[in-house]
């Protein structure tokens, strides 16, 4: 199989690992300040250097790795979970319904989801559940599409027909014979919507609209430290920066890899 | 009939915007609070509503907030079309002359990086599908899937740390200073540009990179590719003359098509360049919660992406001559 498929699945279970040990790899708290330590740059003392606040950036970004991956593994369920089940609708039983709800598709990927969740986060409180929410709301598209136009194409085929004309139920056919079929693609667009998730939460977390500064994530890391950036204190920014790109860039290419070994011959979407 | 497809995609987009009026709508009414406090402002709402309740019930009247909801619903349906958003009350001024202020300047950073990124992202991508696997495409293809995954704000604060801050060779961020005029005003403005300008083309170029490359690599197993080489035909010919042609029409549908994720990175690039366009009215609206702003702004900024759609939409019905077949045939 794939050498980078591998090398992100390596990379991402070691990111999940630090995030489950966060207080045992920590040698400070991830809020506690201390103005005597400000603005530090990295040290043996301090890995990631120190914020404005005397806050070790190390520390911090251990921590708001489970908050960051936390709100983009619930995402992907969720998305996963709507997308699965309006796909399936809307490819088995066609007609006015699958044609509402792909006009709702259509309708909100004709809109940047950035946009859209900024708007709606701008009216509610900063908080990780509205975060989730809001992704939630903008995300199940995806996969909603990409399952749906698989179980359109199962419809057809002889078992399912074999199944109709026995007198199997529509629900019997979409459970057991549609779902464990779609479950490979829906598995790949869970993957990929992992990665948009990291990304949308740290712009939305950078933006000041994710998740509230007492709680550290990646984004809102590097959104606190954004004018430390004028004096010269680079590493607030660079590494929590760094972890979002190559957490995004491993799940990518751990996305790419199932894509490949699950749907060998098949799938032409782009990266 | 490419009409016939035109129309049904602008009846898609008429549905599109009636939608997100209503959402507009629904989320300024439906949120925890009196409506008015999302269309006044805090400060001026609490004034209000402890010294002056009286007027607060007229200015009530006078947004229609208290008559029923159908009735509201048209009325905002109406002023939206007239190009009335309401009030903007941190500038106090009317939502639409802002933001015709501030369209103007992101267009200024987004329409030379969209040319730019299309044409190096077009021309590089279709070099690297072409000759996939070799020493071109393993060079471009995991930098440009890099540049594509680097947020832009955390690509542009890098670039403002490493070129304004350390080497001072450009201004770290603003879009033209103060008390010039002329011919020098335009070269300020354009040293002001080049930084935010670069990490937007680098971006785009990264997304058209490899949608290009990957159109390619699907074009080039296609017969006539074969066929084209096979009567004796240059591949640089091939590749340019009749590869590039067909893996174009994606293209162009996904720049269009994406041209509000290009957007959406351009906003993030000018809050952090502090570039005064909607990018940044946005950031400004959100943290001084001027919802009628902000909404005037998703509501032009969707308008915008639907246009840009649209325009996809034609070009694509004029390059594909599958589209106008297909749709009579539908």
């Amino acid at each position: 199989m794939n050498k980078k498929a591998y090398a992100g699945a390596c990379f991402l279970s070691l990111v999940v690992l630090i995030a489950v040990l966060a207080p045992h790899i920590c040698n400070y708290h991830p809020v506690d300040t201390s103005l005597g330590d400000a603005s530090l740059p990295p040290s043996r003392e301090h890995l990631f250097g120190t914020d404005d606040l005397g806050r070790d950036v190390f520390c911090r970004c251990v921590f708001g790795a489970r908050v960051s991956l936390a709100v983009a593994f619930s995402v992907a369920l969720i998305t996963t979970a709507v997308g699965v089940a309006v796909g399936l609708v809307c490819g088995y039983t066609g007609g006015l319904v699958d044609n509402i709800l792909m006009r709702a598709v259509d309708i909100l990927n004709s809109l940047p989801n950035i946009i859209i969740s900024i708007v709606i986060l701008a009216f509610l409180k900063p908080g990780i559940f509205n975060v989730l929410a809001v992704l939630a709301f903008t995300g199940w598209t995806a996969t909603a599409r990409v399952v749906r136009s698989e179980a359109f194409s199962l419809k057809t085929r002889e078992f399912v027909l074999a199944a109709r004309a026995l007198g199997a139920p529509d629900a019997h056919i979409i459970f057991l014979h549609l779902l464990p079929n779609v479950l490979a693609p829906a598995l790949v667009a869970a993957t990929f919507s992992v990665a948009h998730a990291i990304l949308a939460e740290a712009t939305l977390s950078f933006l000041g609209l994710g998740i509230p500064p007492h709680e550290p994530s990646w984004g809102n890391i590097m959104m606190e430290e954004m004018d430390d950036l004028m004096v010269g204190v680079w590493w607030t920014v660079f590494f929590p920066g760094v972890l979002v790109v190559s957490t995004v860039l491993a799940v990518n290419f751990l996305g790419e890899g199932l894509k490949d070994a699950l749907e060998t011959g098949k799938g032409d979407r782009h990266v | 009939m490419p009409g016939l497809y035109l129309v049904s995609r602008i009846g898609r987009y008429l549905a599109a915007f009636l939608l997100i009026v209503t959402l507009n709508f629904f989320l300024a009414r439906f949120m925890p609070g009196d409506p008015l406090i999302h269309l006044l402002g805090e400060e001026s709402y609490n004034y209000l509503y402890v010294h002056e309740p009286d007027t607060l019930e007229g200015v009530k009247a006078q947004y229609g907030l208290d008559k029923p909801l159908p009735v509201q619903y048209c009325l905002y349906l109406a002023g939206c079309l007239r190009g009335d958003f309401g009030w903007s009350y941190q500038y106090g001024q009317p939502v639409f002359a802002v933001i015709a202020f501030r369209l103007k300047w992101t267009l200024v950073l987004l329409l030379p990086a969209t040319v730019i990124s299309v044409l190096l992202g077009a021309c590089l991508g279709a070099l690297s599908g072409w000759e996939k696997g070799r020493r071109v495409d393993l060079i471009l293809t995991p930098l440009f899937l890099f540049f594509y995954t680097l947020p832009t704000y955390c690509f542009g604060m890098l670039l403002i740390l490493f070129f304004a801050f350390s080497l001072d060779l450009f201004p770290l961020g603003g879009m033209v200073s103060g008390n010039i005029s002329g011919i020098r005003r335009l070269v300020n403005i354009l040293w002001h540009l080049c930084l935010p300008l670069i990490v937007l083309v680098v971006h785009n170029t990264a997304y058209n990179y490899l949608i290009m490359r990957n159109a390619v690599v699907q074009v080039k197993t296609e017969e006539y590719v074969l066929t084209a080489l096979a009567k004796g035909l240059k591949e640089r010919q091939v590749l340019f003359g009749h590869v590039f042609k067909n893996a174009l029409p994606p293209l162009v549908t996904v720049v269009a098509l994406d041209f509000g994720f290009l957007l959406a990175g351009a906003l993030l690039v000018e809050i952090v360049f502090s570039w005064q366009g909607m990018g940044t009215l946005i950031y400004e609206s959100v943290i001084s919660r001027d919802y009628p702003l902000l909404q005037g702004c998703f509501l032009i900024l969707a308008i915008c992406v639907m246009l840009a759609n649209f325009l996809a939409d034609v070009i694509c019905a004029f390059l594909d001559p599958r589209i106008k077949e297909g749709e009579s045939n539908a």
